[in-house]
């Protein structure tokens, strides 16, 4: 007899499971694999031998990590949000794709404007939270914020997108306070052939196409361009906000060699109108950014990578209120050397410099003194992972980062991890991070608010935060993962708005205080084709002002957080190509902002039709007619039942 | 401060740049070449060779690198130990390969594509499962490719038939594109 011959019909799908024992390990594989989504770099011959084959024709072959250890190594609380998530929740952008961390708070306040965080002080722009896509930061000095409504990729070609929640200071930089986003598009190589996508909606419509193709030797290359528009929302009172508003983008990103050893070089422009309620000129933002990315392996698993981008940003807001326009533009380039040393040292090391310019032309009522300012920003940084022993890894790190606004800035931090066994982690860090000083803080007039002028304070320093975190994560048995981490956060510096003699209110640092909570997910793979995954969190702030502060407003202000939030995922593959998917979310309410709380059904059947077309219907907010999820009662939006048909067609 | 601190890092990374001499590092992904060397046993277990292409139940299964090796002791790991229909795996690494080497898999790497054509013909006719990789060369029976980041294979069960091999047709529905046999 030669081998295990297998006369299984042609088209059959995957086979019936044979003794227990493979079945176990290619089950614990397939579900780190899955769980961390990230390529498994470290699998070892022996564990290959153990896959079948279908296993080993899944198997993703190069890491687009930078990072040194596997996610699922990783003493930080990481959320991986895979492409495949993407697709089977049925979302049309990136806020909304956010919704599937549970480590986030994701709360939309009108048709385009979101506040996302992570552990508390969630509000439209939420300032502790850093976000990066292929390395460039889209957080805005100005404000300290995101401004999601102009962040948009292709869904369809995202990699992955790691939700850190926690201070990632040292490797980051300062504002990652409270977490960190990185979203990583796929490479060129992976993005062959032409996909287009169109969806209409009761509340939407989208339209994308891409084209990807080889360049040359050893290049990819991909275009793509998209458009959307999304339709007005509701107040809780029933009328109509003009909150319509509509963008476009285009972009492409090119490939050479592979992702640890090759160049990178990616671009995009956009613009956005927007509807304004009190004006007849609507809103407008637009940018465009250009990134080139270097990577080199070197002998030894060391590495170094070279990358620098320019980003530029251009909004304007016609009318009395608040009649302004900006335009920034942001120079950075940094590098990073990886190498070990001696078996045991795992270092990381490297820096940067960074320069935002940026040019206002002031309104009637909102106003930046000086108009024209630069934030010079430079860092180096160090990291150190020694393996104490096979089991118990130490990481020893600082990055020093020198900014305009408030001079050196120290964040450190400390973390051990300890592999309990094969399967679980427990892991702890202790570190410091500063969300520093944006011109908003320090440059900023408001006139008439509400009855005194506010103005920015010329002293206004960063805002501390010292962080304690404990974490487990494991696959107790094959089908299942689990990971809780806890948090307690000592804060410090935080903003506050003194009133000062003359009538005016100054943005000053005197509020201080503590937060903490749970953050635990798990999934279940019920059978093959049904996963259950859940995610709850738990959040307790109490804050408090510092002697002699004179502040009224910011204590009920920094209380925009549910206590709870819990989720449950079901992802269902049926018969004859079809799919179905649920996610439940129920989130606490706010009493400060008077947010009641809620739950929120979406729904999405989806269809292989064939091999190359796949049609999909999504509703989202299914159970409730309509409800509010961030912002003052009487302007914010409420969110109310949609439906989404969209078709995905690709060929090569 | 900043004006002179900017300069500095820059400098510095300039010269890190310069000073590393960076070496080629591996022509492709360690992974890429783990996962092909795990496929090169486990096809066997989907092929059915004539009983003559054995000596005796007990001879093991000669799986042969022709040319340049990409695999090394990579290779070696994977099969020790592993067994195809009772048989042990002897992995040989030949110059050059013709009928008389009583090879059973033979892998023509994508460093030998040039010659590819020239090796196939050799080996047509005899009980030889040939596994191919690379641009530019031709074909085997099975021809690894690379697919969504994932390694994937096309296969020719013509050129199978004509070496006597016959393929399960689980392997068959597994692979990307197959060449049917003539008269299906």
């Amino acid at each position: 007899m030669n081998g295990l011959f297998d006369r299984a019909t042609p088209g059959a799908c995957w086979p019936k499971s044979g003794p227990y024992g493979p079945v176990l390990v290619i089950a614990v594989l397939c579900l780190a694999l899955h769980a961390s989504g990230v390529a498994a770099g470290e699998l070892s011959s022996a564990e290959l031998a153990q896959l079948s084959i279908e296993e080993l024709a899944d198997i993703e072959i190069t890491s687009v990590s930078r990072r040194p250890e596997a996610l699922r190594d990783a003493a930080a609380a990481v959320y991986v949000i895979t492409n495949e998530d993407i697709r089977r929740s049925g979302v049309t952008s990136l806020p909304e794709a956010l919704r599937l961390a549970p480590n986030l708070e994701v709360a939309r306040s009108s048709s385009s404007s979101y506040a996302i965080t992570a552990r508390g002080f969630n509000v439209g722009n939420a300032n502790k939270l850093l976000v990066l896509i292929d390395g460039r930061s889209v957080y805005s000095p100005l404000n300290s914020g995101v401004f999601w409504d102009v962040q948009d990729v292709m869904l369809e070609d995202i990699e992955r997108i790691e939700v850190i929640s926690g201070p990632g200071g040292t490797l980051w930089g300062s504002n990652a306070v409270n977490g960190v986003i990185n979203i990583l598009t796929r490479s060129a190589k992976d993005t062959q052939g032409t996909l287009v996508s169109l969806g209409v909606g009761n509340e939407e419509s989208t339209a994308a196409v891409r084209y990807g193709a080889r360049l040359g030797e050893g290049g990819n290359l991909r275009l793509y361009a998209k458009g959307f528009r999304r339709d007005d929302t509701t107040t809780a009172a029933g009328t109509t906000k003009s909150d319509t508003w509509d963008g476009r983008q285009a972009g492409f990103r090119a490939d050479w060699g592979a992702a640890d050893n090759g160049f990178t070089l990616q671009g995009d422009a956009y613009d956005r109108e927007y509807e304004q309620a009190t004006s007849n000129d609507d809103k407008t933002r637009s940018g465009a950014n250009l990134l080139g990315r270097w990577n080199r392996a070197l002998e030894d698993g060391a590495s170094v990578q070279v990358q620098a981008y320019y980003d530029r940003v251009r909004q304007s807001v016609p009318g009395f209120l608040p009649g302004f326009s900006e335009a920034s533009d942001t120079y950075d380039i940094h590098a990073q050397h990886r190498f070990l040393v001696g078996g045991r040292h795992d270092i990381v090391w490297g820096g940067g410099y960074r320069q935002w310019r940026n040019d206002v032309t002031n309104g009637a009522v909102i106003t930046f003194l000086p108009q024209h300012f630069e934030l010079k920003l430079a860092d180096l940084f160090v990291q150190d992972t020694i393996a104490l022993s096979e089991r118990l890894k130490l990481t020893l790190g600082a990055k020093l980062e020198h900014n305009s606004y408030t001079g050196l800035e120290v964040q450190p931090n400390a973390r051990l991890a300890w592999k309990v066994d094969d399967t679980s982690l427990l892991w702890a860090a202790l570190s410091r991070a500063v969300r520093t000083p944006s011109r908003v803080d320090r440059d900023f007039y408001v006139f008439n608010f509400p009855a005194l002028p506010l103005r920015g304070g010329p002293d206004f320093q960063s805002e501390k935060l010292i962080a304690y975190e404990l974490g487990y994560r494991t696959q107790p048995t094959p089908q299942t993962s689990l990971s809780v981490s806890t948090f307690y956060n000592v804060y410090d510096d935080l903003r506050t708005l003194e009133p000062v003699p003359g009538g005016t209110v100054v943005i000053a640092n005197q509020m201080e205080g503590h937060t903490y909570g749970v953050e635990t997910w798990g999934s279940y793979q019920v059978r093959e084709g049904w996963r259950l995954s859940a995610g709850y969190t738990y959040l307790e702030k109490r804050l408090r002002l510092k002697p002699g502060s004179g502040d009224t407003a910011s204590v009920k202000g920094a209380d925009t957080d549910p206590h709870h939030q819990l989720s449950l995922r079901s992802v269902l593959d049926l018969p004859h190509g079809l799919e179905f998917d649920l996610m439940l979310r129920a989130i606490d309410d706010v009493p400060a902002q008077n947010v009641p709380r809620y739950t929120a059904l979406d729904a999405r059947l989806g269809w292989h039709v064939n091999k190359d077309l796949e049609l999909s219907l999504t509703g989202n907010n299914l159970t409730d007619r309509r409800h509010p999820e961030s912002g003052s009662t009487a302007t914010r939006s409420e969110l109310a039942r949609s439906v989404f048909l969209k078709l995905l067609w690709s060929f090569r | 401060m900043a004006c002179c601190i900017a300069p500095a890092i820059v400098a510095v990374f300039i010269a890190l740049g310069l000073a590393l001499t960076p070496r080629p590092a591996l022509a492709a992904e360690p992974l890429e070449y783990a996962v092909k060397a795990a496929y090169l046993y486990k096809l066997g277990l989907f092929v059915e060779w004539p009983a003559a292409a054995f000596a005796t139940p007990a001879s093991p299964l000669n799986l042969c690198i022709v040319g340049e090796d990409p695999f090394g002791p990579l290779l070696d790991t994977a099969v020790r130990d592993q067994r195809i229909g009772g048989r042990p795996i002897a992995v040989l690494r030949l110059k050059s390969a013709g009928r008389e080497a009583g090879c059973h898999i033979l892998y023509i790497g994508s460093a030998e594509a040039p010659r590819s054509g020239q090796i196939i013909e050799a080996v047509r006719g005899s009980r030889v499962l040939t596994v191919t990789d690379g641009r530019g060369g031709v074909p085997g029976i099975v021809h690894f490719v690379l697919r969504d980041n994932r390694v994937r294979f096309d296969i020719d069960d013509e050129a199978a038939a004509q070496n006597g091999l016959t393929i399960s047709s689980k392997l068959l529905s597994l692979a990307l594109n197959v060449k049917p046999r003539g008269g299906r």
